[in-house]
C-alpha cells in the first residue's frame, strides 16, 4: 500500500498541475485576505465575523483548488490512460482508489498550509497598518488555520473520490462547481437548517469562516470536528461508491 | 502444454455489438504467437480482459493459473503494451517510468537500462507531449518491461513504428522467446509478424477461424500463410 501511495504521490509531482494549482492558490488567498482588509471598513474587520472572513481565505481559496485538483487528478487517469499501466500493475482497483485519495488529500494539505500562511503574513500587516486589532483570541485564530488545512486536506480526499466515480474531468468538475456554487445555495434557501449538512455548511465550519458565509442568517452550523467528520463521510462515500461501481467497470 | 495464458469460452458483448463470441484458446510458454484478424474482429477486447481491464460478458481469461487481478506482482509476471493512450502528456519519459517502477516495486536503475534499451535516453528528459507515436511506442513497451515479465502481450506494436524499428522489434521478441519467454503479439496486418511467431491465432468476427503452426497451416507448397489468412477471414454471411 505504501508503494502505491508513494507512486501517486509521485504522479502529483511530476506534472506542472500541482505547482501551477499551488501558486494560484497562494496568490489568490493572499489577493483576497488583502482586498477583503483594504476595502472594508474598519468597523467591519474589526468585528469577529469580518475578523473570520480575512483569515479564513487561505483555507477556502486553497479547499476549493484542491477540491478541483483531486477531480482533475483521478478523473484525467481515464483521460490521458495512465490508469492502463496504473492498474495494470496493481489490478486491485479498491487499493488504488485509496492510494489516490491518500496522495490528493496530502497535496491538499500542502496547499492549505501554503494559502494559510500566504493569508496570514499578508492579513496581519495589513491589519495592522489600518489600526485594525482582531477581535478573536488567539484560539480562535489557531483554529481558523488549522481549520483551514484540514478543510484544503479534506477537498482533496473528496476531489478524489469524486473523480474517481464520475472518470470524466469536465464532467466532474462541472457538477462539483453546479452542487457548490447553484444547488446548495438554492436548496439551503429552501430548507431549514440545511446548511448543517451541506458542503457549503461545512466548508464554513471546518475553515473556521464566518456563519453568515454557509447562507443561512444566524449560526444552525455543526462544530467543526462534527463537520470534518461528515465531510470525511461524504468523501469515503463516494470512494467506496466509485470502486464499487469500478469493479464491473470496463477501463 | 504448459499453457501460460487460457481463455476459456469468452464471450463479450457491448450493446449489441458480439465483440468476442465464445473464444477458446491457450497460450503456450515458451513461444510467439500471433493473435491475427481484421479490424474489428476481437483482438483488443480479448488481450483487454486477458489483463483483467475488460469484465467478461461471460467465459473467463486466466494468467498463469489465475485471474489477472489475482496475480500476486503482475508487472513481474506480465507486460502489455496496448494500443491506446496511457501517458501523462505534461510528464517526462523518464519520470513517467518512475512512477510505475515505483508502483511495481522495481528499483530506479531499472528505469535507465529500460531507456537505454528502447533508445530513449536521451528523449527521456522531455515531456510526452512532444514524443511521436514511435516514441509513445517505445515509452510503452518500456513500461511493459520494468518488472522484466516473463509474458509479454502487444496489441498492434508496430504501429507508427518505422522499418528500422520494426525490425528491431522482431529481433527483440526472437531473443525473448530464446530466453524461454513467450509472447502474444496482434496484428491486423499478418505480413509485420509473419516472419517471427511461431504459432497463429486467426480471429474473424470475434471467433477463432484457425489455430496451429505456421507451417502446418500453409500445408499446400504453393500457398502462403497470407492466402490463408485472407481466405478465413473474407467477409462472408454468417
Ligand atoms: N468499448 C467499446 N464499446 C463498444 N464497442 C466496442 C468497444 N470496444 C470494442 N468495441 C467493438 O467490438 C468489436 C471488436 O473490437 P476490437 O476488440 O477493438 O477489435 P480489433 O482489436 O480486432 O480491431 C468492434 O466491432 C468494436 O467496434
Ligand atoms: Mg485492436
Amino acid at each position: 500500500m505504501s508503494r502505491l501511495i508513494a507512486a501517486e504521490l509521485l504522479k502529483l509531482r511530476t506534472t506542472r498541475v500541482v505547482p501551477g494549482l499551488l501558486v494560484a492558490s497562494v496568490a489568490l488567498s493572499v489577493l483576497m485576505a488583502a482586498l477583503i482588509v483594504l476595502l472594508s471598513s474598519t468597523s467591519d474587520i474589526g468585528g469577529g465575523t469580518g475578523g473570520r472572513l480575512v483569515l479564513s481565505s487561505g483555507g477556502i481559496v486553497a479547499g476549493i483548488l484542491a477540491l478541483l485538483l483531486g477531480i482533475v487528478t483521478t478523473a484525467g487517469e481515464y483521460r490521458h490512460g495512465t490508469i492502463l499501466p496504473t492498474l495494470l500493475t496493481n489490478p486491485d482497483r479498491l487499493r488504488v482508489t485509496v492510494a489516490q485519495i491518500v496522495a490528493n488529500t496530502l497535496a491538499g494539505a500542502v496547499l492549505g498550509l501554503a494559502s494559510v500562511v500566504g493569508t496570514a503574513a499578508v492579513s496581519f500587516p495589513l491589519l495592522a497598518s489600518r489600526d485594525v486589532a482582531v477581535a478573536l483570541s488567539a484560539a480562535q485564530v489557531t483554529g481558523i488555520f488549522v481549520g483551514g488545512v484540514c478543510f484544503a486536506a479534506l477537498s482533496g480526499t473528496l476531489g478524489a473520490a469524486f473523480g474517481g466515480l464520475i472518470r470524466n474531468q469536465v464532467v466532474a468538475v462541472s457538477a462539483a462547481l453546479l452542487v457548490l456554487f447553484v444547488v446548495e445555495p438554492l436548496v439551503t434557501s429552501l430548507v431549514d437548517g440545511y446548511q448543517r449538512y451541506s458542503l457549503t455548511g461545512l466548508r464554513v465550519a471546518i475553515s473556521g469562516g464566518a456563519a453568515e458565509s454557509a447562507g443561512a442568517a444566524s449560526g444552525g452550523l455543526p462544530p467543526a470536528w462534527l463537520a470534518a467528520l461528515l465531510w470525511t463521510g461524504y468523501a469515503l462515500a463516494l470512494a467506496v461508491a466509485a470502486a464499487a461501481v469500478g469493479r464491473r467497470r470496463d477501463i | 502444454m504448459d499453457a501460460v495464458i487460457e481463455v476459456d469460452s469468452l464471450t463479450k458483448r457491448f450493446g449489441r455489438t458480439v465483440a468476442v463470441d465464445g473464444l477458446s484458446f491457450a497460450v503456450p510458454r515458451g513461444s510467439i504467437v500471433g493473435f491475427l484478424g481484421p479490424n474489428g474482429s476481437g483482438k483488443t477486447t480479448t488481450l483487454r480482459t486477458v489483463l483483467g481491464l475488460t469484465v467478461p460478458t461471460a467465459g473467463r481469461a486466466m494468467v498463469e493459473g489465475r485471474p489477472y487481478a489475482a496475480l500476486p506482482e503482475p508487472a513481474r509476471v506480465i507486460g502489455a503494451v496496448l494500443d491506446a493512450a496511457q501517458f501523462h502528456p505534461g510528464r517526462t519519459g523518464r519520470d513517467h517510468l518512475r512512477v510505475f517502477a515505483k508502483a511495481a516495486g522495481v528499483s530506479r536503475s531499472r528505469v535507465d537500462v529500460l531507456l537505454r534499451l528502447v533508445g530513449l535516453d536521451e528523449a527521456a528528459g522531455r515531456r510526452v507531449r512532444g514524443y511521436s507515436l514511435g516514441m509513445r511506442q517505445r515509452l510503452s513497451l518500456a513500461t511493459a518491461l520494468l518488472g522484466d515479465p516473463r509474458i509479454l502481450i502487444l496489441d498492434e506494436p508496430a504501429n507508427g513504428l518505422d522499418p528500422q524499428g520494426i525490425r528491431w522489434l522482431r529481433d527483440f521478441l526472437r531473443d525473448r522467446r530464446d530466453e524461454g519467454r513467450t509472447v502474444l503479439v496482434s496484428s491486423h496486418v499478418l505480413s509485420e509478424v509473419a516472419q517471427v511467431v511461431d504459432e497463429v491465432l486467426v480471429l474473424h468476427r470475434g471467433r477463432l477461424v484457425a489455430q496451429g503452426r505456421v507451417e502446418e497451416l500453409t500445408a499446400h507448397p504453393r500457398q502462403t500463410l497470407e492466402d490463408v489468412f485472407l481466405d478465413l477471414t473474407r467477409e462472408t454471411s454468417r
